[in-house]
């Protein structure tokens, strides 16, 4: 290239001229049609806006759709598999329904019917049938002894397949319990009379009266009774309750802290830097799991460096930014300003780690230049 | 800066970190925090300060090109879409920037395709360049540009942005980095590639490299 550029020499008009001319050529845009420009700029945003809206109202569209093929499954199929969480309890309602539990256990309830998951540690699995029957299937050899309660009756398995009924009271007959075996050995135990465990081969068959006033506490019948169709109803709140109570909008909590959020804005914006700083703190401190919780460590941070000279604290608040949205858009921003943080607190090698993390993710980034001046 | 525009209190100093100097970027700050809100004052005033500035930088990097206005305006379009994805207001010009020349970038990448595929015109389109070349402009300088166009439709897309943003814009090797998202040694290695390719025309000498 060198050779090219040097064996040209000079002409009559240089580079630069050229350059200039070309700049001249392409000089455009008068404030008069900075007008048009901007009207044709606002239906573009207003029409993106508008689909951006659309897509968010199809939301629940889609998950009532959702809902309804669910529902459509529940009433025209025999059985779908539905995971149960421990301590809650499942109640079929017109379907008979399959469940898995913990070591491929499954449970296949008959109409009506409700079991609970009462305990799962390392040892035992335990179940509870409240209401119904339901056959129970457990693999040979598997790791954790399984036992069913139905009232005072305790069934213990190891790999089996076993029918457990709750009998209600009718006409002239008490309830009772009872246990059917279809494949294996179980033993099976009244608790109210301590007695010694019988132990029942396939095809064999126990009962013995149930408790008279129903059903036993371990059994004992959900908190609010589930609507038609197969529902589960929880003895606490289920992970799906929990992230529930996490949408913003749903939740007085989440509210909060989207008012913190705006709160930091307007001080920020007025200039109050300490109070918006208080009320980003106040997001991470009461709103940790909130998913805007980083970038309010991230925003901290930045008022922690730039405008209260505390570069330790904003150092804090930038590494928690981090740890809280590890994939964030701000990512880049938060390592520059963490290697400048250290600089600015002569830690040289932790400066240099900062640095170096972020050379590897962005070594063409827009800190780059500036970042791999630092620490030296 | 307190006169620059109605609304903008003097607290909105306060903000500025030490060794700013007031002007746009205090605006941008301003501004930049309100259109996060949806304030669409506040977009104006950003489209308006910075238009003729993206104007200039896209019509010089895709030279005679009816899309060029659209790429404009899809950079303006971007960035209000995602300006909460801005972490710092003071950045509003460059990110929009940077915006831009990914979208040049990515329009040149496709307008070749066209143009091997024998969809579009060939290089040399002087009825395009007189549809945007700048009132007052003679045709000799237009004939120019056009012949420098022509040339720049030759060489590889990156080679010719990185070319253009170093010497017509004249920004620095990291400027141009920074806004192509490349490492300063490719950018370098792009620019010398386009000034081989462009040294007879532009009778660049090693002087003026340097």
């Amino acid at each position: 290239m060198g050779n090219t550029m040097d064996s040209s020499g000079t002409g009559t008009a240089s580079a630069r001229t050229k350059l200039s001319a070309l700049m001249r050529a392409t000089q455009i845009g008068s404030p008069a049609d900075a007008d048009g420009a901007w009207r044709a700029l606002q239906a573009r945003l207003r029409g993106r806006e508008h689909r951006a809206r659309r897509a968010w109202f199809a939301i629940p569209a889609l998950a009532l759709a959702a809902t309804g093929v669910l529902v459509f499954l529940s009433t025209t199929h025999r059985t779908f598999d539905r995971s149960i969480e421990i301590g809650g309890a499942f109640e079929s309602a017109e379907t008979e329904t399959a469940l898995s539990l913990p070591d491929g256990i499954r449970v296949d309830l008959d109409r009506r019917s409700r079991v609970r998951l009462q305990t799962v540690t390392p040892a035992e699995i335990r179940v509870a049938l409240g209401k119904g029957s339901a056959r129970f299937d457990v693999e040979p050899r598997h790791p954790r002894r399984f036992v069913v309660d139905a009232d005072d009756v305790e069934v213990k398995v190891v790999g089996t397949r076993f029918r457990v009924t709750r009998i209600e009271a009718g006409g002239d007959d008490a309830a009772r319990i009872e246990v059917a075996v279809d494949r294996g050995i179980v033993e099976v135990r009244d608790r109210r009379h301590d007695a010694e465990p019988h132990r029942l081969h396939a095809g064999e068959r126990f009962s013995m009266p149930a408790i008279s006033i129903g059903e036993s506490s371990a059994a004992a019948p959900p908190a609010q009774e589930p609507a038609a169709g197969a529902t589960a109803a929880r003895a606490r709140p289920s992970r799906a309750e929990a992230m529930l109570a996490a949408r913003p909008a749903s939740s007085p909590s989440t509210t909060s802290a989207r008012q913190l959020l705006e709160r930091a804005q307007v001080e920020w914006r007025a200039g109050h830097m300490t109070e918006a700083a208080a009320s980003y703190e106040q997001v991470l401190t009461q709103h940790a799991s909130d998913p805007r919780a980083a970038l309010a460590a991230l925003e901290l941070g930045r008022i922690q460096m730039d405008h209260l000279a505390n570069p330790a604290a904003a150092i804090v608040s930038l590494e928690q930014a981090l740890k809280l949205g590890p994939r964030a858009s701000f990512r880049e921003d938060a390592l520059a300003r963490l290697a400048r943080g250290y600089a600015r607190l002569g830690r040289t090698a932790d400066c240099r780690r900062a640095r170096e993390a972020y050379a590897r993710e962005y070594a063409s980034g827009i800190h780059a230049a500036a970042v791999s001046r630092l620490c030296d | 800066m307190g006169g620059k525009q109605a609304g903008h209190d003097r607290v909105l100093l306060r903000v500025i970190p030490g060794g700013l100097t007031p002007g746009p970027i205090i605006d941008d700050i301003d501004d930049v925090l309100r259109a996060c809100q949806g304030d669409n004052a506040a977009r104006e005033a950003l489209f308006r300060r910075h238009l003729r500035m993206l104007r200039q930088r896209v019509y010089r990097l895709m030279g005679p090109d009816p899309d060029s206005e659209d790429v404009v305006q899809e950079a303006f379009l971007r960035a209000f879409s995602h300006i909460r994805r801005l972490t710092d207001p003071r950045a509003f010009p460059a990110w929009l920037s940077k915006i831009a020349v990914h979208l040049v970038n990515h329009r040149l990448r496709r307008r070749k395709l066209l143009r091997r595929l024998g969809f579009q015109p060939g290089a040399d389109r002087p009825e395009v360049m007189d549809t945007v070349a700048a009132p007052g402009v003679s045709p000799a300088i237009a004939v120019e540009a056009r012949r420098v166009y022509a040339l720049l439709d030759n060489l590889p897309t990156e080679a010719r942005v990185a070319f253009l943003l170093r010497h017509l814009e004249e920004m620095t090797v990291p400027e141009v980095s920074a806004q192509m998202g490349l490492s300063e040694r490719t950018v370098k290695r792009r620019v010398a590639l386009a000034e081989l390719r462009l040294a007879p025309f532009l009778e660049l000498d090693a002087k003026e490299r340097a």
